[in-house]
């Protein structure tokens, strides 16, 4: 009788050799074993188009929520790399099928989970393989797109562990994914033009504070404050000159010595006249702080935080107008 | 769209951040102010000129003459509404106060046709005389009923200089008394 030893039971019997010592199963093992579950390892997933650390952060978080189903009987990837090492394999560019069985194999495992996770324009693409160690065939996979703030992809990539194992995500999981990005951003909403604008509304100067430009929003704020006290003492003025008005036409009124009437008119007038002189210039501040908030405004806007949601629903046309040359133009734009 | 509406509300609120200047005609209404009566000087009128008081109350009202010259002498009669007002007092006016001679002052009150007669005259030759703006007299009354009242000068008014040729009288001010 010829015994005929598969190649994962011939791993297997290499690994109990080697590993000898860490072979003892834990009951908790044992009991995940007989309830038919199976052994699985989750590779990196490959960068293409992000950054390979932010993958690597992203394959752990996908490996906690494959844990958190428990459908699996998950290898430690602290462990797993180690094993990896110390056998000389280089897990980075191991991204093919073929390699996920070869891992898998020394490893020890049923099951292999690799994926990549890759940018399109504003787009991310995550796609996710179970690959049985056995056969080789791929057991199942998923795929997501997503498009938002890059600490979105931390909940997609929550949803899609569930979806391998063909699961249904938590409900809290999927509201998390409703709410997108501001979940792992403290509920902190990202910057937009609309909120540097109306920033800008309430106060001169503090849209360009939030859009982290602060020497023209200080500069703003100031220039606004500086017009605000002219204005403001011009009002002052007024209301000065008025009450000399308001004096000198009482005496007006009640003297009846010719010399004083002249002598009272003349000095109405001059505090009319004065009144007059103290409200165009309260008119002309007012306007000017009228019009540096308006232009506030329309800068806060125009130099507010552009994100790249916003930037991808830009419109193709657009009317602008030129500082070098002063002159408003239209421009079409569309991808080559 | 609701941003633009905004900002334009808070440039009009600036826009709009004016005050009120009183006109300028229309403003000086002393009925002393040569420049501004609407008749020719010389002239008699009351001063005030418009009067508010209230039924049962007390007030003066000054006899004026104004822009005349070389003043020696006068006769004023005016006519008041006996229902609703009643004399207190007369007293020589302040235009005389810087004369030489205290002038002789004469005055007659008629109760029954509401009329008073009022006479300003310097003794002896000396060719005394006053001239400007001034109160001649100024008289008491009592307000008795409530209701308008005008104090109104008679045509026969006089003013003469010291050879007794009379100073044409170019214009009359009328008085009010309002008793509310």
């Amino acid at each position: 009788m010829v015994l005929r030893l598969t190649p994962a039971l011939l791993i297997f019997i290499f690994n109990t050799y080697l590993f000898g010592q860490n072979t003892t199963l834990t009951d908790e093992t044992k009991q995940l074993l007989s309830e038919g579950k199976k052994t699985t390892a989750v590779l990196d997933f490959e960068a293409r188009g992000i950054n390979p650390k932010e993958a690597a952060t992203l394959t752990d978080r996908f490996s906690s929520a494959l844990g958190k189903t428990n459908a699996v009987i998950l290898v430690q990837r602290t462990m797993m790399k180690e094993i990896l090492e110390e056998q000389g394999f280089q897990q980075t560019g191991c991204t093919s099928d073929e390699c996920a069985v070869e891992v898998g194999a020394l490893l020890g495992c049923q099951y292999m989970i690799s994926g990549a996770i890759g940018k399109i324009g504003s787009s991310y693409t995550i796609d996710v393989k179970n690959v049985s160690v056995e056969s080789g065939a791929t057991e199942n996979s998923q795929s997501a797109t997503y498009a938002g703030p890059k600490d979105g992809l931390i909940v997609e990539i929550e949803v899609l562990a569930w979806r391998i194992m063909n699961l249904e995500p938590p409900q809290d999981l999927i509201e998390r994914q409703k709410k997108g990005a501001q979940v792992y951003t403290g509920g902190e909403k990202p910057k937009t033009q609309m909120g540097a604008l109306m920033r800008s509304l309430v106060m001169p100067g503090f849209g360009q504070i939030y859009s982290g430009k602060k020497g023209a929003g200080y500069t703003l704020f100031l220039l606004e404050a500086g017009i605000l006290g002219m204005a403001a003492k011009s009002n002052s003025d007024y209301t000065s000159f008025q009450t000399e008005y308001n004096t000198q036409l009482t005496n007006y009124q009640s003297a009846t010595v010719p010399a004083d009437i002249a002598n009272y008119k003349v000095l109405v007038d001059e505090a009319r006249n004065n009144m007059t002189k103290a409200n165009d210039q309260l008119m002309l501040f007012s306007a000017t702080a009228g019009g540096v908030w308006l232009i506030n405004t329309i800068h806060a806007f125009l130099t507010g935080p552009k994100n790249e949601d916003e930037a991808s629903n830009a419109r193709p046309l657009q009317l602008a107008i030129t500082p070098s040359t002063n002159q408003i133009q239209l421009s079409w734009e569309f991808p080559l | 769209m609701n941003y633009l509406k905004y900002s334009l509300s808070f440039f009009l609120f600036f826009m709009a951040c004016q005050n009120e200047i009183p006109p300028e005609d229309g403003v000086f209404d002393n009925p002393l102010d040569e420049e501004e009566v609407e008749y020719e000087t010389p002239a008699l009128t009351f001063y005030p000129i418009e009067i508010n008081t209230s039924p049962g109350g007390s007030f003066p009202i000054d006899v004026f003459v104004l822009g005349v010259e070389d003043l020696a002498g006068s006769y004023v009669q005016f006519q008041y509404d006996k229902s609703k007002l009643q004399v207190v007092s007369i007293n020589v006016g302040s235009f005389f106060n810087d004369a030489s001679q205290a002038p002789i002052f004469m005055t007659d009150i008629d109760d029954n046709n509401g009329i008073i007669h009022l006479n300003t005259s310097f003794l002896g030759s000396d060719s005394i005389t006053v001239a400007g703006t001034g109160s001649l007299a100024q008289i008491v009354f009592t307000s008795l009923s409530a209701g308008e009242s005008n104090l109104t000068f008679d045509t026969t008014c006089e003013l003469v200089d010291p050879e007794d040729v009379a100073i044409e009288i170019k214009g009359f001010g009328e008085g009010v008394v309002h008793a509310n």
